[in-house]
């Protein structure tokens, strides 16, 4: 059985984080879709203190000595699929900037390219009228 | 008319592109030639440009096999028949340009690649690496039924066919492999070694310093098993057809 003292600091950590995660998806810092991992977080730590008698219960029945354990456990797990996800997320991610890099590097030797074919046109051309009647040409 | 291009890899070579660049235009003379500036911090993109070589600076350094794959983009969008790839460090000597291309040119493969181990060779490593390198490529010479005798070298002649298939896909960012020879292989293209010179590079910090040989022999263990289980379910890279 939890004292009251650390029931309340569980309570008010698990208010803290739902608080938080809230405010940073209020302020578009944070996507809805990573934000859900944390507000489960957040809940299961607000509502810890209502459960963690009945998950002792739990954990004796399915044979653990000290309950706590099963808590850790679950805890462990629960970070590690938190970090296997942001895994998957940075793997992604760093494909999507390798191609956007590659085309970034293309599109400015394009750009250098087009701009110094102008540079030319215009160094080479009459000055143009002021006011043209045909329209530019493109290819 | 078949055109030609001469990839040129750069990261933080700005004190070697002055010898590297004329020494590769003497040796490839119909090539057009173009640095691929992987996100360098000192002058290298300034360096090419003064010496009137085409360049394209990546904005952040993607690693060697992201800043090659940019040049297989370029050489695909520009329409060029033929690639070769040359390191800009100087290590690669440009006398090997002409039996690489000569040999995907003729038909007989369609990448060709320079090996050290068959032409001469002056050049140090640390053994684990070393030991690491004689065991995937005779892996791979096992399994592709051709002897390969140096799958990391990245002096390399390419076909078009070969180019599109790793331009937009295929390629690893960090170092092209045995693994990348196994999946050309196992897509039907025809992988050929010549033999080349390789020399010391010239000055600057090679990108093999500071790798630990240890990592590099597990992860290349790893992505040439993983090749080999993409093909055996079915989900292993295919050709881009053109």
């Amino acid at each position: 059985m939890m004292a009251p003292l650390p029931r309340l600091l569980v309570f008010a950590l698990g208010l803290t984080v739902l608080l938080l995660v809230i405010n940073l998806v209020r302020k578009r810092q944070l996507q809805e879709r990573y934000a859900m991992l944390w507000l489960l977080a957040g809940l299961a730590l607000t509502l810890a203190p209502v459960f963690i008698p009945w998950l002792d219960h739990f954990a004796f029945s399915i044979g653990f000595e000290y309950p706590p354990a099963l808590l850790l456990l679950l805890a462990v797990v629960g970070l590690l699929l938190l970090i296997f996800q942001l895994s998957l997320t940075i793997s992604r991610d760093e494909d999507r900037l390798k191609i956007l890099t590659q085309e970034l590097g293309l599109l400015r030797h394009t750009v250098a390219h087009l701009q110094r074919a102008i540079d030319d046109m215009n160094d080479d051309a009459l000055p143009a009228p002021a006011e043209s009647t045909t329209p530019p040409d493109h290819d | 008319m078949s055109r030609h291009l001469l990839i040129l890899p750069a990261h933080n070579e700005a004190n070697n592109l002055p010898r590297v660049i004329p020494e590769a235009r003497a040796a490839a003379t119909d090539y057009d030639l173009v640095v691929i500036d992987d996100g360098s911090r000192d002058a290298t993109a300034a360096v090419a440009a003064s010496l009137n070589a085409d360049v394209v600076s990546l904005p952040v350094n993607l690693g060697y096999g992201g800043a090659v794959q940019t040049g297989f983009r370029y050489a695909v969008e520009h329409g060029y028949d033929l690639a070769v790839v040359m390191d800009s460090d100087g290590q690669h000597d440009p006398a090997g340009i002409a039996l690489l291309a000569e040999t995907v040119l003729s038909g007989q493969a369609d990448v060709a690649i320079g090996s050290r181990f068959r032409g001469r060779m002056a050049y140090h490593q640390p053994w684990v690496k070393r030991v690491g390198m004689h065991l995937f490529a005779w892996t791979v010479s096992r399994i592709t039924q051709r002897e390969v005798t140096d799958p990391t070298s990245g002096f390399q002649a390419l076909n078009r066919a070969a180019l599109l298939f790793f331009a937009y896909d295929n390629y690893p960012v960090d170092y092209p492999d045995a693994d990348t020879l196994l999946v050309l292989h196992f897509a039907g293209f025809r992988v050929v070694e010549v033999p080349v010179t390789m020399r010391e590079r010239l000055s600057g910090v090679s990108m093999h310093s500071g790798w630990k040989p240890f990592y590099y022999v597990v992860k290349m263990w790893l992505a040439i098993s993983m090749v080999l289980l993409r093909e055996r379910t079915h989900v292993s890279a295919r050709r881009i057809s053109s």
